[in-house]
């Protein structure tokens, strides 16, 4: 299965995979080829582990990264796996733990911390007519500065995931799933644009650090890009492991854009406020 | 005694705005500095400078008496700057 510039080759006999996958993947290019980035298993331990209840191991390139987890969290589990292995590997990006959307050409990152919101505005500014480029990765190139597009489900949490759910009747929500270290997660299926068009690079115009907080007023305020760079630092995952390479590639990135800090409860409010941040000045209409 | 860089290539500075930001390459760190920090990072890494030559050179560049105040405050953002390693006493 192709997701962006990745080739994720995926070996499962758990019912919840193959649910999960043709539920939300059925729009993603399948190859026949033999190569793939990452050969991916997620199974039942064979060891001792298979007594101690039903859990399920995930696996890349024979390494398992993360311990057993409940049967039941299988499909979260495979998503979480895969973002790993490209967080890890995937060292041609500064990669920031952010969600990125592209509308009329120009990106916006939403960098911030889990618990923020981040996911949220994401799905609600997809469903607004945003082409998703990731929810959880967002991949700088190095070479040129672009966003690369992982258009992959949003990650949903806890309330959001009613909040998004009251937004719309036609999006596809995988089975929320309880109990996981971050609580009830459901994944959103990406727009059919947003995974058809995962091949065109797009230029970030905006950084913003979106919090939600409960009865907030919408408010907007201008974060210097000196400070954004740090933030983003901050959120990266391989910044400290690319050196003065990632050191260029951060401050390239916050050069072009205008960074904001996004306080909201609303989120029509919000919605608004994204669509009329204005556009860097070195960016024509 | 003469001040310079801890790095002189030049690549690990960025001004943003009114701001810069530096990448310490001995560390990994990177630091947010105010505009006076950056601007001594920039003075310094054209020629090492002791204290006194770089303060006349500012309050030259801003149009700044040299009052014992604004020497003060050059002095003080250099012993920050040395503090994290960004410069170090020239050989």
């Amino acid at each position: 299965m192709q997701t962006g510039s990745f080739v994720m080759k995926i070996k499962s006999s758990i019912p919840a995979i193959a649910k999960g996958l043709g539920l939300l993947y059925g729009d993603y290019p399948v190859l026949n080829d033999e190569f793939a980035d990452f050969h991916i298993t997620v199974e039942q331990p064979r060891n001792w582990r298979r007594y101690i209840g039903s859990q399920v191991v995930f696996q890349s390139e024979g390494v398992s990264p993360f311990n057993p987890l409940p049967y039941s969290q299988a499909f979260p589990m495979l998503e979480w796996g895969m973002n790993w292995c490209i967080s890890s590997s995937a060292h041609s990006y500064l990669i920031i733990h952010a969600a990125v959307l592209e509308k009329n050409g120009l990106a916006i990152i939403l960098a911030a911390p889990p618990g923020s919101g981040k996911s949220t505005l994401c799905a609600a500014l997809m469903l607004a007519g945003w082409r998703l480029l990731s929810d959880e990765l967002t991949l700088i190139r190095l070479q040129d500065g672009l966003v690369e597009p992982l258009p992959r489900p949003v990650s949903l949490k806890n309330a959001s995931i009613g909040v998004i759910s009251a937004l719309t009747s036609n999006a596809q929500f995988s089975p929320a799933v309880r109990d996981t270290v971050k609580g009830t997660v459901a994944h959103m299926k990406p727009t059919l644009d947003s995974v058809q068009r995962a091949n065109v690079p797009v230029q970030a115009a905006w950084i913003c650090f979106p919090k939600y907080r409960a009865r907030s007023e919408t408010r907007v305020e201008l974060v210097s890009q000196a400070t954004a760079a740090l933030r983003v630092a901050e959120n990266c995952f391989n910044y400290g492991l690319l050196g003065l390479t990632g050191f260029h590639a951060l401050t390239k990135l916050v050069q072009q854009c205008n960074c904001y800090d996004i306080e909201y409860s609303d989120m029509g409010e919000a919605l608004i406020a994204v669509e009329q941040l204005p556009r860097p000045e070195n960016i024509s209409e | 005694m003469k001040w310079q860089t801890s790095v002189s290539s030049g690549q690990h500075l960025r001004q943003l705005g009114d701001q810069y930001v530096a990448y310490n390459l001995n560390s990994g760190s990177t630091h947010l500095l105010g505009f006076v920090a950056g601007q001594i990072l920039v003075q310094l890494e054209s020629s090492p400078m002791d204290t006194d030559s770089l303060t006349s050179k500012l309050a030259a560049e801003w149009e700044q008496n040299q009052h014992p105040e604004f020497s003060r405050g050059v002095e003080s953002v250099l012993v920050e700057l040395h503090a994290l390693d960004l410069i170090r006493v020239s050989d």
